[in-house]
């Protein structure tokens, strides 16, 4: 029979409130949130603003408290002294909401005014739940919470209770749609008549009100010090409500704090405000080097493989074991580089038809028939330095066949996963669940540890990779609003800014030269035009492209003068390295698309 | 107005007594198959409306097409392929002009036309207030079977179809039905824009070539081993009337845990379904998926005889 | 409602199987389709539904059409299925009738318009030969059943023996008289207070069943003789097919109240009426009370969409509330003292539990009655609040 998939998207915006805390695997970014205070959770889809935010809730929070996760994982925290309210949000409610305005004979007027209820109704209806969770049914505190709320918003023929309240809530917004649908603008007009005002005045009007509303009855064992309003998919939704919640930061109002989610690019109206540090906390939830994420991937693996295969020890580095390409430091074993090891087959082999390697080598007194170390400082100022480059040029540039069957595939490995994944709790779960899922395929239980053979890992990553770009050219590209009349005419696609790229980078790998230092990344000139600019912010935020900042705490404030590169989840389709390359100007590195046509866009 | 009977009728030639006929012209030689077969129409007064592209005019079997259309005596509307309300405007003018007809009948071919705009010709029946029924007959001529290509154009606009958005507040998890053409992973990447809680894929088997089935397949793999087989529905492609009821339960039963959003990437009969099932759930939301004007013109031919679904309206 | 129920019948009407190669389909129900994903499969899917909630009932019920169109292979996959759900149910007793698409009226396959349905099996459709003797001949049988409940199983297509006769249900007034005389004789030897149920099972509707697209142009032409004559004997439930559209009627008859239940079709693709009901399936509970001799019933429906399988039905989908609940006689409500109540509770509101507890009555009416009283009860300034399981959830003054 259908049902919720057990599996299937790791999205954590329709999992309950104590499913969340049941798979939850602590951040320090959780503990920044918890502080009063407003807070802008900045990321990529599927990085985990959304497990962060409900993880604020009563709900989640009892959950966890009870489920003897805390302990596994030695982190305790403070709960936040503020009642977090989570306001729902997804892909398709923003796309329909910002619709609105294109409904035929609907006036501008009307189109937002109808935005606006509907952003209310639905905030209203998180408090009004929350409530419920905070106070129970049927208690005199309810009675008093709802004769309130009903005479505050004129709500007619409604009983003192919460569910009553919410079920007039529901027909209110449901007559208004059905009246969209038909785009019966007069039927529409009549039914906004007898919306209270405070719906579609400022975001936070409706919900603000409330909460004084619900606070004043509240006995004061259960009244919470402050409240937090939790929106999550900001980044998609409305302008004017995005401008309004934004604006709002800088508000003082110490009663209730505003916790949103937005891409990986500081909002704009936020940038340039000197203020702006004390208003709120920007938190950064993706990582710009490979080596960042390591440990939580490493929490979230053991996490998985305890939940998945219980019972049997099952490590990270068991399951996955290491990656040549892109373990790193201490994460390649001792004999690394020396004489019998991959990296020395590598270095041998490539040296033996790769002219340029060979060069580079004899100019550093490396014999090429013998690349070994002569010392840690060797080793780690060109060894390691080049390992990467010569591992991809030995598998790709060799001629057909000539491939060692005793290397492990390139993009596998427990490292080359956790980079390809970029930290990204959705993504990763995915990956370890088509990992999983082979382990334990033929139905026979698994009653050892599971080691993902090597080629399995890369056909799944490669898997991973082409369906990442899949997104990437289903994701429409978004002009801004001031070019909006170009659309249709414009040429370029967030699909072909990513493969123009690609292709660059790749060209740095395999040219004719062996590269010591290729360019892996680019930086946005000052001068860049709106559409270029526009084109980054979505690949951001899509997570395409990751920005790379001078701190892991860094977060851009502008597309203009910051850098960026490629996500390595892309790597295996441009046959790139899983580390971040020095940076080239922008406008070297889309010269291919410049060559290619004469393009309106870039 | 609302939906209340739909049913599959045998196509003939001899298929007259349409007080309204509306049809498309575009680049595809199918585009006019239908109004060829029918040809003229009994003396009487019945209105012939052509849709006419403003993009392509000059690509492949357009100008031949226009070039009957008039010949035939249909009525030009110049209309761009991604907008409904100029479709709307012509469609909703004409069922106005059908007041004082009794029970009128009408002949809408999809062949050529794109979502936005049979999308907006069911949305005009379902706006439209009159008191006697109406009795539309919706007209779809399957194209000769070509292999799919090797690649297509990224995507330039993915979004609800204007009328159709549901607009339903986010207090239950999306259900995405996808109806799965054979464009190499343009439905998961989909899937992964929208992120549903729950997918659910349609495809025609038997298809109106046997060939399609296996493309079909492939090139969604991934995506139909992730959904699972109680989510994978087979339909007939030849048996409209069996496979609108199909769509039309599985997205009755998903509405109650889910908010129904329904995409078709394949066949453009399946995509009439889809309109026609949210016709009748309001709640359920029809999104669209294209190219826009990077679409590849290509001359789809006809192949076999077209597909007549009837459907009446109060 | 916990409660201890004399009898529990499970009902599946007009399954309407037919086989793979008719097209077009006009059911869900096919002769040997695959089983999976269950989902798909109407009997499947309720095997599951029976699995995961308990689902038991001492008596299965088929009030007809088990073919489409006459189908030999689609009767027989549906007498198939019935005993498979008669074993899922535990089931000691399955009593199914003849509906019109069990009946070769165009006579294309025999001569015989009831060749195929005769012909089927040893026991079918009554359980025993002479059950079987009477079904032909007189065009009913009884049986007693378990929980000591009598069973009355009408053959209303018995004279369905061409195009013209098929276009109503058929029990005219001879075999009425007939039927009268051998429930008078029967009286003899066993009395009918031997009975707590006396329960009725046919095909057709013997009162007018009318809706928004249809007229009710088929239904027994002495309807209403035939339920006075079940009255007079005590038969309270009658369950009938045919319509495809649930409704559970009282009818308040000089003696007794009767309630009429017109079962969902479990299978049929319901190709008019989608927008108004869905594929039902029902289980009625009946319960004799002791003291007063008052009957009270219980109806669950459940609703089928392919691919989901079976979940309670609504109101909105499928015309009839999972709970449908009912009590003769007919429960008076005293509007005073709910308005009483309401006032002197807080918020003026009174909840589920409270509800149930100061007013058991408003949970025994059927949904008509229950819509009707929330009209009247609103024109008090009484607002009542079902359940989407169609039972009161909660009542105030605004």
């Amino acid at each position: 029979m259908i049902s919720t998939p057990i599996y299937g998207a790791f999205n954590a915006r329709w999992l309950s409130f104590e499913d969340v805390a049941r798979t939850f695997v602590p951040v320090p970014q959780f503990l920044q949130l918890g502080h009063e205070s407003h807070s802008v959770l900045l990321g990529p889809r599927g990085c985990g603003k959304t497990t962060l935010l409900k993880m604020l809730t009563r709900q989640a929070l009892d959950s966890w408290d009870c489920s003897g996760r805390a302990e596994r994982f030695k982190t305790s925290f403070t709960r936040p002294r503020y009642e977090a309210i989570y306001i729902s949000s997804d892909v398709r409610w923003s796309y329909e909401l910002t619709s609105l305005p294109e409904t035929a004979g609907l006036s501008a007027g009307l189109s937002v005014q109808a935005q606006r209820i509907m952003v209310s109704s639905n905030a209203l209806l998180s408090i009004l739940e929350a409530t419920q969770c905070i106070i129970g049914a049927g208690s005199g505190t309810e009675v008093a919470i709802s004769a309130s709320l009903i005479t505050q918003w004129r709500l007619v023929g409604t009983l003192k209770s919460i569910a009553d309240i919410k079920a007039t809530l529901g027909r209110m917004v449901a007559e208004i749609r059905g009246h969209l649908n038909v785009g019966d603008v007069s039927k529409l007009k009549c039914a906004f008549d007898s919306v209270p005002p405070s719906f579609y005045g400022h975001t936070l009007d409706a919900p603000t009100g409330a909460i004084a509303i619900i606070s004043e009855h509240l006995p004061s064992e259960l009244r919470p010090s402050s409240w937090a309003l939790c929106y999550d998919e900001l980044e998609i939704a409305p302008p004017w409500l995005r401008t309004e919640l934004l604006e709002a930061l800088r508000s003082a109002n110490q009663n209730v704090f505003l916790k949103l989610t937005w891409s990986p690019l500081l909002p704009s109206g936020l940038r340039t405000s000197p203020e702006s540090a004390a208003d709120f906390k920007a938190i950064r939830l993706w990582h710009s080097h490979v080596i960042d994420p390591r440990s939580f991937c490493d929490e979230l693996t053991r996490d998985f493989l305890r939940e998945r295969f219980p019972g049997i020890e099952m490590t990270p580095d068991g399951f996955f074991r290491r990656s040549v390409l892109a373990a790193e430091g201490d994460e390649e074993p001792p004999e690394s580089y020396q004489q019998g090891s991959t990296e020395y087959e590598v270095f041998k082999e490539l040296a033996s038809w790769d002219k340029s390697f060979r060069l580079l080598l004899s100019d550093r007194k490396i014999d090429p028939d013998n690349p070994v170390p002569k010392s840690l400082a060797e080793k780690d100022q060109f060894f390691r330095k080049v390992k990467p480059v010569a591992l991809l040029r030995l598998e790709f540039m060799a001629n057909k066949g000539a491939r060692s069957r005793k290397r492990p595939a390139i993009y596998a490995g427990k490292e080359a996963v956790y980079a390809m994944s970029e930290g990204n709790p959705r993504w990763l779960r995915g990956l370890l669940n088509d990992f999983a899922d082979l382990g334990a395929r033929g139905g026979s239980r698994l009653t050892e540890p599971l080691f993902v053979r090597y080629a399995d890992q890369a056909r799944l990553l490669n898997t991973a990779c082409q369906r990442f770009l899949a997104l990437i050219k289903a994701s429409p590209f978004k002009l801004p609003n001031q070019h909006a009349s170009m659309s249709g005419e414009q040429d370029g696609t967030l699909f072909e800014f990513v493969n123009v790229a690609g292709a660059y980078f790749n060209a740095q790998i395999y040219g004719r030269e062996f590269p010591l230092d290729p360019v892996g990344s680019f930086s946005v000139p000052g001068n860049a035009d709106q559409i270029t600019v526009a084109v980054i912010e979505q690949l951001l935020e899509l997570g395409g492209l990751v920005y790379i900042g001078s701190s892991p705490q860094d977060v851009p404030i502008a597309i203009r003068g910051s850098r960026f590169r490629l996500s390595f989840i892309l790597a295996p389709i441009h046959k790139l390295p899983l580390r971040t390359y020095r940076e080239a100007p922008l406008d070297d590195v889309l010269m291919g698309l410049h060559d290619k046509q004469q393009m309106k866009l870039f | 107005m609302k939906l209340c009977t739909f049913e599959q009728l045998q196509f003939s030639e001899s298929l007259k007594g349409y007080d309204l006929i509306v049809t498309a012209s575009g680049y595809e030689s199918r585009a006019r198959f239908v109004a060829e077969k029918i040809g003229h129409q009994e003396p009487g007064p019945c209105t012939r409306l052509v849709l006419s592209f403003a993009e392509h005019k000059k690509e492949c079997a357009r100008p031949e097409n226009d070039a009957v259309f008039e010949g035939l005596g249909y009525k030009s509307s110049l209309c761009q392929g991604r907008s409904d309300a100029e479709v709307t405007k012509v469609v909703a003018h004409a069922l106005e002009n059908l007041r004082d007809v009794p029970e009128p009948r009408i002949l809408v071919d999809i062949s050529s036309m794109t979502r936005a705009w049979y999308g907006a010709v069911v949305r005009s029946l379902m706006a439209l207030r009159r008191e006697s029924k109406l009795v539309v007959h919706f007209a779809y001529t399957s194209a000769e079977f070509v292999p799919p290509p090797d690649e297509y154009p990224p995507n330039r606009i993915v979004g609800p179809l204007a009328g159709f958005t549901g607009n339903t507040l986010p207090t239950k998890p999306t259900a995405l039905i996808l109806g799965l053409g054979y464009d190499k992973d343009r439905a998961i990447g989909l899937k992964d824009h929208l992120d549903p809680q729950l997918t659910v894929l349609f495809y025609a088997d038997p298809a109106i070539d046997s060939r399609y089935v296996p493309h079909v397949l492939s090139v969604n793999e991934g995506l139909i081993r992730e959904a699972g087989d109680d989510c994978v529905f087979t339909y007939p492609y030849e048996d409209g009337a069996a496979a609108f009821r199909l769509l039309e339960s599985v997205s009755n039963g998903l509405t109650r845990d889910w908010r129904v959003v329904l995409c078709s990437m394949g066949p453009k009969a399946f995509g009439l379904y889809c309109f026609l099932v949210a016709s009748l759930a309001r709640d359920i939301s029809i999104w669209r998926v294209s190219a826009d004007l990077h679409e590849v013109p290509y001359n789809h031919k006809p192949f076999g005889m077209p597909m007549l679904l009837q459907t009446k309206w109060k | 409602m916990d409660k201890k129920w004399d009898i529990t019948l499970a009902i599946v009407s007009d399954l309407h199987c037919h086989e793979e190669t008719f097209s077009p389909k006009e059911s869900w129900l096919i002769a040997g389709a695959s089983r999976k994903p269950a989902g798909n499969h109407p009997i499947q899917a309720l095997i599951s539904l029976i699995r995961s909630d308990s689902i038991r009932a001492e008596v299965i019920i088929c009030p007809g059409d088990l073919a489409n169109r006459v189908s030999r292979v689609g009767m027989m996959q549906s007498w198939e299925h019935l005993h498979e759900l008669k074993r899922e149910l535990n089931s000691t007793l399955l009593l199914t009738t003849l509906g019109n698409h069990d009946v070769d009226c165009h006579k294309k396959q025999n001569a015989d318009p009831f060749y195929i349905p005769r012909n089927l099996r040893e026991t079918f459709p009554a359980p025993s030969e002479e059950e079987l003797k009477d079904f032909w001949s007189h065009g009913f049988y009884l049986v007693s059943g378990p929980c000591s409940c009598d069973f009355l199983v009408l053959n209303t297509v018995i004279s369905h023996t061409d195009e013209a006769t098929a276009k109503r249900g058929t029990f005219d007034h001879e075999r009425i008289t007939c039927l009268d005389e051998i429930l008078t004789e029967r009286t003899r030897t066993i009395s009918a207070s031997t009975f707590k149920h006396r329960i009725v099972v046919m095909h057709h509707h013997p009162l007018l069943h009318s809706s928004k697209r249809f007229s009710s142009s088929d239904v027994l032409a002495f309807g209403d003789q035939l339920l006075s004559v079940l009255n007079k004997h005590g038969f309270q439930f009658i369950v009938h097919g045919h319509r495809h559209e649930p409704r559970i009627t009282r009818l308040s008859a000089a003696l007794n109240d009767q309630f009429v239940l017109a079962a969902g079709s479990f299978s049929a693709i319901l190709a008019e009426l989608s927008t108004s009901t869905r594929n039902l399936f029902h289980i009625a509970k009946l319960q004799r009370e002791t003291t007063n001799n008052h009957l009270m019933g219980e109806i669950l429906t459940w609703e089928y969409n392919k691919g989901v399988g079976w979940r309670e039905s609504t109101s909105i989908s499928a015309a009839l509330p999972h709970i449908a609940r009912f009590c003769s006689p007919r429960p008076k409500i005293d509007i005073v003292a709910i308005l009483v109540a309401c006032s002197s509770s807080a918020g003026s509101i009174l909840h589920s539990k409270e509800l149930n507890a100061k007013f058991p009555e408003l949970g025994l009416l059927l949904p008509d009655e229950l819509a009707d009283l929330c009209d009247k009860l609103s024109q008090k300034g009484i607002k009542l609040v079902l359940a989407a399981n169609g039972t009161p959830d909660y009542l105030g003054t605004p």
